[in-house]
């Protein structure tokens, strides 16, 4: 493990005397903002019971299977559509021509 | 009067306002100084450190008291900044050119005079310079330097808080120390410093 260069070690020990300097302590009405929002949110997930919640993510997830197979399923079936109508112009030929 | 931290958890559990108050102003200068000790300056402390504690608090039945509750904190707050760091996609490319001269001088001063303790400018000067070349490393160099040469803690300590394996650290730490020392080197070669 190489080490820092001894410079840059110096310059390291003096930022280290401005941040000695710098205050700690929380500003004014920090910690009272914070203590609110977290009662707001514990008030949320008392009121909210959990079988709701449980039952929102649940109907998320279902929401985006069905969506997902539905997607899949039409455009299988428009490969499929494209199949049948798309002639090809051997296929044409023949059917108009040789026998019609 | 003492603060008891066991009976302020026990309450802050019991969804008591007041208790979570007091956990805030107790906690604070632990948490604020790993903000700003391992985030860029251009980041606002304030509103990491509200995300910080709303995740301590998110937490607080994963914590069962078997560890000091500061190196808990500690590593919840850890994980916060390496996870931002690794947000900021794109970090500020600053150019040579724009090293104000106060960095040189800084340089020059304790160059001349290694043993003495600093001016309060020279201080911030060498803060401001060490800050501009850490944000040039990747978020994981970024904190290794931190743990390990600003804030000198051991492999052991760093290895704990961040959940790093001891091989990561060392690798990391080497890889870290080589960039700044060629970074360094070079704003110097070049005649910025």
């Amino acid at each position: 493990m190489n080490q820092l260069d001894p410079e840059l070690k110096r310059l390291i020990r003096w930022s280290r005397a401005a941040d000695a300097d710098a205050a700690t302590e929380a500003p004014y009405g920090m910690a009272v903002r914070i203590a609110s929002r977290w009662r707001a949110m514990v008030v949320q997930s008392e009121t909210e019971p959990a079988w709701w919640r449980q039952f929102q993510v649940t109907a998320a997830w279902l929401s985006v299977a069905i969506l997902v197979i539905g997607a899949s399923v039409w455009t299988s079936r428009l490969e499929t559509d494209l199949g049948a109508y798309t002639l090809t112009p051997a296929y044409q030929l023949i059917a108009k021509n040789i026998a019609p | 009067m003492e603060f008891d931290l066991a009976d302020c958890l026990a309450r802050v559990r019991r969804n008591d306002e007041a208790a979570a108050r007091d956990l805030v102003e107790e906690l604070h200068p632990l948490v604020i100084k790993i903000v700003r000790g391992h985030l860029p300056r251009r980041l606002d402390e304030e509103d990491v450190t509200q995300e910080i504690f709303m995740k301590l608090f998110a937490k607080l039945d994963q914590y069962h008291g078997n560890v000091p509750i500061g190196h808990w904190v500690s590593r919840v707050a850890l994980n916060h900044c390496y996870n931002l760091l690794r947000a900021q996609r794109s970090r500020p490319e600053w150019r040579m050119a724009d090293l104000p001269e106060e960095h040189a001088a800084v340089v020059e001063a304790q160059a001349t005079d290694p043993d003495r303790d600093p001016h309060p400018a020279e201080a911030l000067g060498a803060r401001e310079l060490v800050a501009r070349l850490m944000d040039l490393l990747r978020p994981r160099e970024r904190m290794l330097i931190q743990l390990l040469d600003i804030e000198e803690r051991s492999i052991e300590e760093v290895r704990k808080l961040t959940g790093w394996s001891a091989v990561l650290v060392r690798v990391g730490v080497h890889r870290a120390r080589k960039k700044l020392n060629s970074l360094y080197r070079k704003l110097k070669s070049e005649g910025k410093l």
